[in-house]
Formats: structure tokens, C-alpha cells, sequence
């Protein structure tokens, strides 16, 4: 335990200092801009635009801190050849990975909550100037949507992880990890959206599972982040939007979590390095 | 070759490409007035807004706003909130904008198609149904359908059962006059809201809802001092019961067609 507590620190340490703070401040600048601006455009329900808005932001700028963390943390390392210290150590090279695995997770999770608080002090703050007719859930509809977007994290680092002790160039892991979250976060909606519009392809008025066959086996690669973002709940304050299997999803989730991890690792313990 | 040749080369080449952009208008303010006329596909805006179905749905129905009261923008903003209407059938502000807008605007059928995602979607919220209801009766003339919606807004909401069930019954009695209700319901909407835009956008569609009952009182008029049925609107000129026909500020004026003034609708492209 001690072994890896001191990993962590070390992640934590070098994380700082690297441009965390100066980026940090930018993406919680972000938030603040676009939530005080989004919530000027809708008539009737401002609170709701604003709280909208506002996940968007965490969902688009957390991911991308984590990326730069992952290259911060790990592609460097290699890049530099900081490994012909780290790894002479007589101990499993997982502690390496693990520990700056949590590093990451710690302060992904923390700016995820301090972003949270500041979202609902904003949206708590629009609500009061104007009292819509369907109000926001800021109590544990908003905190069940503040977890199921930490799970969503949970992912990304753990793809960004894997893609990083595998690819040899940092830039592998901000290419490779925003094209795994954009199709793991839209392949659902976008089945929805083709069965709901049956203009869109011809022949689908014929076959209405044309696609949730071809489609649906991205299901067995990729985890569904699409369902996971489970904002209506909080936006409208109706805890039926939430999925019915959420544990299943959950839990499907987490299993593909630890996959990633644990073949990460063995990547690692595989990897030659000269 | 000299050496201010290079240099001057730039400049005269920058120069030539100022005055190609000038004479293309791209600095035209004017422009901005144009709507914009690119509408992508559900799917497609999906993975540009990174797989964000409520990003697109939010980004789209601020554009649809932002457009509101230009006239030539109606197959703009037609194509805008039917957008939305997919991507997020439970955004309020689509709905509601998008029933004053388009129904009222000439375009009631993907008027109803907005409803009726809503309507569905917010699970709890009677005012689509009553929309819905309403422009039932007043387009179709679909006084059972109009009922059953307004029944269903009846048992979403105990403060309104009342109203709307008496609303009800009045339609089946056919005691409705409907023009008088909807100019009175759009200036409500009016009222509430604070947006300038949105209140000139309201604002055309009660003027051209009076146009119509303009019309139509003036054929009430005609037929009970004359004792017949009006068969040609240009009679209401010649026996001097109208100095002129109303203008219609959405330029897309009235019809004359079963005996009775309609509002005209607008053609899609």
C-alpha cells in the first residue's frame, strides 16, 4: 500500500506542477462564460438552458484535461525516458500505472465536483430571477447525474491510459481518445435518431432493425456513454428518464473499466524498452 | 530584380484581395439580416456536437431564435425546430416558440408534429396538449380529437382541470370563437415574455390573426344585412362593408375557400 501511496503523491506532484492550475482556471472561465450566456437565449426556461449547458461543458472539458494529464503523466515519461528510473525499482510495474491512475482520478473527480458546486450555484442563482413553470433538480436527480458523468470519466482514462502505454507518440492518445469518446457517447442516440426518422435511409421503412443489427454490434466494443448521460433527470427534474437498467449499465460499464486497466497493464509488463 | 519588388508585390496583391472581398459584399452588414440556410441532419449534428444530443438540441434552438422575426426565414426555422424536436423532444423553449412561430406562421403541420413530440416527451406539462387541442379545432376542425387532448391537459394539471374541461364542452357546444381566443392566447404570450424579439415575432402573428377577423366579421355583416352567402370576397369592397383588405405583416395573406375566410399556408421549398 505504501508502495503505490507514494506513486500517487508523485502523479499528483508532477501534475501540479505542470500548467494544471492555469488550465483549470480556463475551463471553470469556460463554464461560467457559456452558462451566464446560454441562459440569456431561452424564454421559458432559463435555469434548465443554463444547467444544460453547463453539463455539456464538464462533458467536453474534462475529458480533454484528462488527455493532457495522461500525456503529462505518461506519454512524457517515455518520451523523455523518465522510465529507466521509475522502472528500475525492484516492484511490479503496475504500481507505476495504478498510481498515477488514481492521480488522474483525483483530480478528475475533484474538478468534476468543483464544477459541479459552481453549476449549481449558477443555475441556483438564474432560478431565482425567473420561476419556470418545470423547475431543475439540483438535489439527487443533479448528484445521480454528477456520478454517471464520473463513470463517463472513468473511461476516458482508462482508454486514454491503455492508448498511452501502447502508442509511441503523445499525440496518438489525444487523437485516438477523442475518437473512442465521440463514438462511444453517440452511437446510441444516433440509432435512436434514424429509427425515429425513417427519411433518413430508404430502405429503413422496410427493415426498421436495418441498423440496430450493424450498429449494435458497437455495443459489444465500445461501452454505451450515451446512455450514461442521464441529465434529463436533473433538467426536468423527473426521475422516470433515468434507465430503467441503470444497474446493468453500470455495472457493464465498470466490468469494461477494469478490461481496459488490466490489459493496460499487461501492455506495460509486455512493453520492451530500449 | 529590386529589392522593394517583393514587398510592394504583397501589398498590391493584399490590396487586389481587399477589393475582390469588398466587391463580393462579404463585409456587408445587410448580410447578417439572411437566415442562415444550413440544416444538418439529426445524425450528422450528433457527432459534430461530439455526440451531444442536448448540445445540438440547445445550439439549434438558440439559432431558431435568433432568426424569429425575419420573414424569409420560416423554412429556416422550420427545419431548426423540427431539429430539436428530435434531438431533445422535451426542450420547452422549442415548443413553445416553435408553436407561436410555425403554427401561426402558416406552417401548422410540422406546427403539430413539435406538439406531439412534446406533448409526449414532457410527461407532465399540459400545455402542449392544450396546444395541441386547440389548433386541433381551429386548422381541422377535429373537435373529438380536440377534446381528447384537452382532457389529457385537464389530468396533468389540478390548477387548470377546470378551465380546460369547460373549454372542452364549449367546443363540443360549438360556442368557440376561435380567432377572438387565439389573438387573446398569443397576447397573453405576449405579455409573458421579455425578449424584444420575441415579443415583434408574437406581435405579427396577433396582427395577422385580426386581419382574419376583420374578414370574417365583415362577411357576418354582409350576410345578415343582405340575407346570402358571400360567394365572392371582392363583394365586400364593392357593397362598401370593407375599405380594403387587411394586410398580413408574414406577406402571406388570406384565402377565400368554402365560403369562409382561412389564413393562407406557407409553401415549403
Amino acid at each position: 500500500m505504501n508502495l503505490i501511496k507514494s506513486d500517487i503523491y508523485q502523479g499528483l506532484n508532477i501534475a501540479v506542477h505542470s500548467r494544471l492550475f492555469s488550465i483549470v482556471l480556463w475551463l471553470v472561465a469556460a463554464l461560467v462564460i457559456s452558462v451566464m450566456l446560454a441562459a440569456q437565449f431561452s424564454a421559458r426556461q432559463p435555469a434548465t438552458v443554463a444547467l444544460d449547458i453547463g453539463i455539456t461543458v464538464i462533458h467536453l472539458a474534462l475529458p480533454l484535461l484528462v488527455i493532457l494529464l495522461v500525456q503529462e503523466l505518461f506519454s512524457r515519461e517515455f518520451e523523455r525516458k523518465f522510465f529507466l528510473n521509475s522502472f528500475t525499482y525492484p516492484r511490479d510495474r503496475s504500481y507505476w500505472l495504478l498510481g498515477r491512475f488514481a492521480a488522474i482520478l483525483i483530480i478528475a473527480f475533484s474538478l468534476l465536483l468543483i464544477m459541479g458546486l459552481i453549476l449549481a450555484l449558477l443555475s441556483l442563482n438564474i432560478a431565482s430571477a425567473y420561476p419556470q413553470a418545470t423547475p431543475v433538480g439540483l438535489g439527487l436527480p443533479y448528484l445521480i447525474t454528477l456520478g454517471f458523468t464520473a463513470i463517463d470519466l472513468l473511461v476516458v482514462i482508462s482508454i486514454a491510459i491503455l492508448l498511452a502505454v501502447s502508442a509511441t507518440t503523445p499525440s496518438f492518445v489525444l487523437i485516438g481518445t477523442i475518437g473512442f469518446v465521440l463514438i462511444a457517447r453517440s452511437y446510441t442516440p444516433i440509432i435512436e435518431l434514424l429509427r425515429a426518422n425513417p427519411y433518413a435511409v430508404e430502405q429503413f421503412s422496410a427493415d426498421p432493425r436495418l441498423y440496430q443489427d450493424s450498429l449494435g454490434l458497437l455495443a459489444f466494443l465500445l461501452p454505451d456513454l450515451g446512455r450514461l448521460d442521464v441529465r434529463m433527470i436533473a433538467l426536468y427534474d423527473k426521475m422516470t428518464f433515468l434507465p430503467s437498467d441503470w444497474p446493468l449499465l453500470l455495472g457493464a460499464t465498470l466490468a469494461y473499466v477494469t478490461a481496459l486497466l488490466s490489459l493496460g497493464v499487461w501492455v506495460l509488463n509486455k512493453r520492451e524498452f530500449n | 530584380m529590386p529589392r522593394w519588388f517583393a514587398p510592394a508585390l504583397a501589398l498590391a496583391a493584399a490590396a487586389l484581395f481587399w477589393v475582390a472581398v469588398a466587391l463580393q459584399g462579404a463585409l456587408d452588414i445587410q448580410r447578417e439580416e439572411r437566415p442562415p440556410a444550413i440544416i444538418t441532419a439529426g445524425p450528422v449534428q450528433l457527432l459534430l456536437y461530439g455526440g451531444d444530443r442536448f448540445l445540438g438540441a440547445n445550439i439549434e434552438s438558440i439559432r431558431a431564435a435568433a432568426s424569429v422575426t425575419a420573414n424569409d426565414a420560416e423554412n429556416f426555422r422550420l427545419r431548426a425546430h423540427l431539429a430539436v424536436s428530435r434531438l431533445n423532444p422535451c426542450h420547452e423553449d422549442n415548443y413553445w416558440i416553435g408553436n407561436a412561430s410555425l403554427t401561426w406562421g402558416g406552417a401548422e403541420e410540422q406546427g403539430f408534429s413539435i406538439l406531439h413530440n412534446a406533448m409526449y416527451c414532457r410527461y407532465w406539462d399540459e400545455w402542449p396538449a392544450f396546444f395541441y387541442g386547440f389548433n386541433q379545432q381551429f386548422f381541422l376542425h377535429n373537435v373529438p380529437e380536440a377534446r381528447r387532448m384537452l382532457e389529457i391537459a385537464a389530468q396533468r394539471s389540478p390548477a387548470n382541470a377546470a378551465a380546460f374541461r369547460n373549454f372542452s364542452i364549449m367546443l363540443a357546444a360549438g360556442e368557440i370563437d376561435d380567432v377572438r381566443l387565439a389573438i387573446e392566447m398569443l397576447l397573453r404570450e405576449r405579455e409573458q415574455t421579455t425578449d424584444t424579439k420575441l415579443r415583434e415575432m408574437l406581435n405579427k402573428r396577433v396582427v395577422r390573426l385580426r386581419g382574419l377577423l376583420v374578414l370574417r366579421d365583415a362577411q357576418a355583416a354582409f350576410e345578415t344585412r343582405f340575407g346570402q352567402r358571400l360567394s365572392r370576397p371582392e363583394e365586400l369592397l364593392e357593397r362598401g362593408l370593407l375599405e380594403a383588405f387587411p394586410d398580413d405583416p408574414l406577406r402571406l395573406g388570406y384565402e377565400f375557400r368554402d365560403q369562409t375566410f382561412h389564413l393562407t399556408k406557407l409553401t415549403i421549398q
